[in-house]
């Protein structure tokens, strides 16, 4: 067995082998890594894969305002400094210098939702393998040590992008949305359905999302297991299969999708005109529809 | 009975037949759900009573911007921690770890209204049912642990936005305003009041505000059940029926709706209105009034987005233009006229023609949009063009933020300073809780002037994307906290420090500039001048955006000196004045931001105001 398909094994990823591929041979070559890709598209999890198998402790840092400079590299516990002073001792490491030390995997997830000043603690640690913490001295990296990080890209201009230092110390892998029948495969895995019928239109709602003109942000596969999962419920409390799907989309898409501003742009039909399309389609025109719709993943915003 | 006619049955909730069955299937599903509504349109009700239904117990939280990380995962008490350090002992869970470890349901009410730094603490709780607490450890989440969060769509202005990721976490579940029968129902199951004449009137009353063109915002169903209860007493008291209502309604919307901004707009008048409409109207009147308010009050406005919301409340991020402009062109022929005059210009078939192409052109010496609404439309298209793009530059709101130190006076507070706390406390045999020192995060306010060209040269597109680079800084702070000053062969500043003024003001005004005369740079610093004198906030900094070529006034940098700091944002062209520019700069203890074309304003904006914001 490839270790490729060893990984999509282990984690139950679908798909996703030139990703895994890549991000394997970073990670062998003692690089940092970094996730990026839209909202929905899997990083965590492709991440925390590869985590897995390379079979190191991983210590795991969500990325918010929490985190302090202290809290990241490390603090002093303070009953014990007040009997013993600031020492080696009464340090107690935190995610970063815990990685160090023990040469296992910091994998930080949202990295660019850190406050910049924490982000700039890493810098030293990225490139040096060095660390300086006030009081203690300077902490080297053991070997192994390696930094994964997940970040989302082009969610706003504005906010939270990575300083161009830390960025140039990342090997960079970008995670796309899957093909259709990767989806499905995701969608089956997820909500437990047998419906395929129904799984294939979900796939294909979220899908046409992507790439139809009324919408300026499609759905991610998040989104197709959603539509999936509460319109069995809603079967099952009695509702037509035609009339669920139509609910449920209407719950899973309207957070998760945003329209262009263009006059006379409206949620409703716009959802009405692509779930009533992907209602007449027979089983192949389904695949067919869902695969080729989400052929520009890009958008060409002006 | 099915499960939603049990819900409905024991937990007093009428109608909502659809809403509740889809809450059920998506609280069976172990997924997360949003409640979207307007004020008092009962989503807490809803999400309590479907939580009851499922013996759920639930964890509630009320979103503010002051509600701080630690006060949702939890705390360590600063002076426990001395004693025994960062343990389970010291840490006092909050409702979000607290839910986890119960399997319970944690329930956010107006979620979009928390910093988005907290709301980001939410994310892996919500896909991958746990969370890290930093010095604690990893928080599992037990079976069970859902969160059901609300929001309410008609505060943009004041609330930030969900992240996208957080969105894509969330199922949506839209509640709008009950039927009039339901409504009627509601109430008197509320007031234990059975004089159906009543009922109807208070109804009818309160739906009445919701479409009534001279109102911004209608009452929501509480404004009903106070009137019939006031109504009630007083007519015991004594009071006729007409003036009973009319006393009950006064104080019951006065507080409840908000006037339009037409200049005739005054409360009283207002409501007379609708008094005068439903006194003397039977029940049969009195309820068709009821179920179709807008057919009296408002009809053809089908535009409004107040009657007939957005399906997709969300599809204006960060301010919800329709509801804030309010109508315009209520006379025939604006719209029309409006598009067919810029079709003509532009030669592009009518269906083409979007706000942004009108914003390049309302300033455009010669555009003339004579016909009654026409303007109004136009400018309406044109602003709302304007501030889209702003707010996509600027994405959703996030305050600026500082590390503070202080003495502790709430554990929740914030963590343990060490260093300074153990100076303290050296020697003391009974220490005072001020020597606990505590540190938190802050948000950071800063009060800007921006000043602007707005001569000749700036007239079409110019003025246009000038504009969306005023609206992106307008987005990114708190509206007291911006003044924008335009300067041609004069000044004048089109919205106040700590005035208030929404974002949409200052781009309409700026849209409204005639676009003309000389550049007097001097005359720009001495009106901003007044501007900061205005503010209150001690960090006040002027912004100027300029090539530095005057054609009127004296050399301005004396004036830079007297601003407390003066940034110069230099947008470069082959005629510009670079040393004055770094002059300015220099005289006002700024720094000197450049920006290559007109073109790239907007984007460097964001920059230059994030770095002003820090």
């Amino acid at each position: 067995m490839t270790p490729i398909r060893k990984i999509q094994e282990e984690s139950g990823i679908i798909g996703r082998e030139d990703e895994l591929g890549l991000a394997l041979a970073v990670l062998q070559t003692g690089r940092h890594l970094l996730f990026e890709g839209p909202v929905g598209v899997g990083k965590t999890t492709v991440a925390l894969a590869v985590c897995r198998h390379l079979g190191r402790d991983t210590v795991r840092v969500d990325g918010d305002d929490r985190y302090s400079e202290s809290k990241l590299t490390g603090w002093f516990d303070p009953p014990l400094v007040l009997n013993k002073g600031y020492s080696e001792e009464t340090f107690f490491p935190g995610p970063l210098v815990q990685a160090m030390m023990e040469g296992s995997v910091l994998f930080i997830n949202e990295l660019n939702r850190m406050p910049e000043g924490v982000q700039n603690v890493l810098l030293p640690s990225l490139d040096e393998r060095l660390l300086v913490v006030p009081r203690i001295g300077t902490i080297k990296a053991s070997d192994g040590f390696q930094v994964i990080a997940t970040q989302n890209p082009v969610e706003y201009i504005a906010t939270g992008h990575l300083s161009e230092a830390l960025r140039d110390r990342f090997e960079h892998v970008a995670l796309e949305y899957q093909s259709a029948g990767d989806e499905v495969d995701i969608v089956r895995r997820e909500s437990v359905s047998d419906n395929e019928q129904l799984m294939w239109q979900a796939v294909a709602v979220a899908r046409t999302t992507r790439v139809h003109p009324s919408f300026k942000k499609g759905a991610s596969v998040r989104a197709a297991i959603a539509i999936v999962t509460i319109a069995e419920q809603l079967t099952g409390a009695g509702m037509t299969l035609g009339e669920a799907l139509r609910r449920a989309a209407v719950a899973a898409l309207t957070t998760r999708t945003e329209l262009r501003d263009e006059l006379g742009a409206d949620f409703g039909s716009a959802l009405e005109e692509i779930v009533s399309g992907v209602e007449e389609m027979g089983p192949e025109q389904l695949a067919a529809a869902a695969d080729g719709r989400a052929g520009s993943e890009d958008d060409p915003e002006a | 009975m099915t499960p939603v006619e049990r819900i409905q049955d024991q937990h007093g909730i009428v109608g909502r037949s659809d809403e509740l069955a889809l809450s059920l299937a998506v609280l069976q599903t172990g997924r997360h759900v949003l409640f979207e509504g307007p004020v008092g349109v009962g989503k807490t009700a809803v999400a309590l009573a479907v939580c009851r239904h499922l013996g759920r117990t639930t964890w509630r939280v009320d979103g503010d911007d002051r509600y701080s990380e630690a006060k949702l995962t939890g705390w360590f008490d600063p002076p426990l921690v001395l004693e025994k350090g960062y343990c389970q002992d010291t840490f006092f869970p909050g409702p979000l770890v607290r839910a986890m470890r119960d399997g319970g349901v944690l329930f956010v009410n107006e979620l979009n209204r928390m910093p988005e730094g907290v709301q980001n603490v939410l994310l892996p709780a919500l896909d991958e049912r746990f969370i890290v607490v930093p010095r604690l450890g990893e928080v599992r989440a037990e079976p069970g642990f859902q969160v059901i969060a609300t929001q309410n769509p008609s505060e943009y202005i004041a609330t930030g936005q969900l992240s996208e990721a957080l969105r894509d976490r969330f199922e949506h579940i839209a509640l709008d305003y009950q039927s009039a029968d339901e409504e009627v129902s509601i109430v008197a199951g509320e007031t234990l009041c059975s004089d159906e004449l009543l009922l109807w009137r208070s109804v009818a009353v309160t739906r009445a505000t919701r479409v009534h063109p001279k109102f911004r915002k209608g009452a929501s169903i509480r404004a009903s059940m106070a009137m019939v209860g006031m109504a009630t007493r007083l007519r015991e008291e004594g009071l006729e029926e007409e003036a009973a209502l009319r006393r009950a309604a006064v104080s019951a919307l006065s507080t409840r709706t908000e006037l339009g901004d037409e200049v005739d707009a005054a409360f009283g008048p207002a409501l007379d209105e609708i008094l005068a409409a439903v006194a003397g109207l039977d029940l049969e009147g009195l309820k068709d009034l009821a179920i179709e308010p807008a057919e009296r009050f408002a009809p053809d406005t089908g535009r409004r987005g107040r009657e007939r919301p957005l399906p997709s409340y969300l599809r204006q991020r960060t301010i919800d233009v329709e509801q804030t402009l309010g109508p315009c062109g209520d006379e025939p022929g604006g719209e029309a006229g409006a598009l067919e005059y810029f079709s003509e210009r532009l030669r592009l078939p009518a269906e083409e023609i979007d706000g942004w192409q009108i914003a390049q052109r309302l300033t455009k010496p010669g555009c003339e949009l004579a016909m009654g609404g026409m303007r109004e439309y136009a400018e309406r298209l044109a602003v709302r063009s304007v501030l889209e793009r702003a707010a996509a530059l600027v994405g959703p709101l996030r305050g600026a933020t500082h590390q503070i130190v202080e003495p502790m006076q709430e554990p929740h507070q914030g963590e343990l300073e060490l260093d300074e706390t153990l100076e303290n406390l050296l020697g003391k045999e009974f220490p005072e809780r001020q020597d606990w020192l505590v540190e938190h995060r802050e948000e950071r306010r800063t009060q800007i002037v921006l000043m602007l060209d707005t001569s000749l040269s700036m007239a079409g597109t110019n003025i246009a994307l000038a504009a969306v680079a005023a609206a992106v800084l307008a987005l990114k702070m708190k509206p007291e906290d911006l003044s924008v000053v335009v300067f041609e062969s004069t000044a004048e500043a089109v919205s106040h420090l700590e005035d208030a003024d929404p974002p949409e003001h200052v781009v309409t005004e700026m849209l409204r500039q005639p676009c003309r005369g000389y550049t007097n740079i001097e005359d720009g610093l001495r009106t901003g001048l007044t501007e900061i004198g205005r503010g209150r906030n001690p960090r006040k900094y002027g912004l100027l955006i300029t090539d530095g070529v005057y054609t009127r006034g004296g050399d301005p940098t004396a004036l830079a000196a007297r601003f407390p700091h003066l940034f110069v944002l230099l947008t470069e062209d082959y005629k510009m004045n670079q040393m004055l520019c770094r002059r300015m700069a220099d005289a006002g203890r700024g720094q000197l931001f450049r920006v290559r074309s007109l073109r790239q304003l907007p984007r460097r904006m964001v920059d230059v105001a994030d770095r002003l914001l820090r």
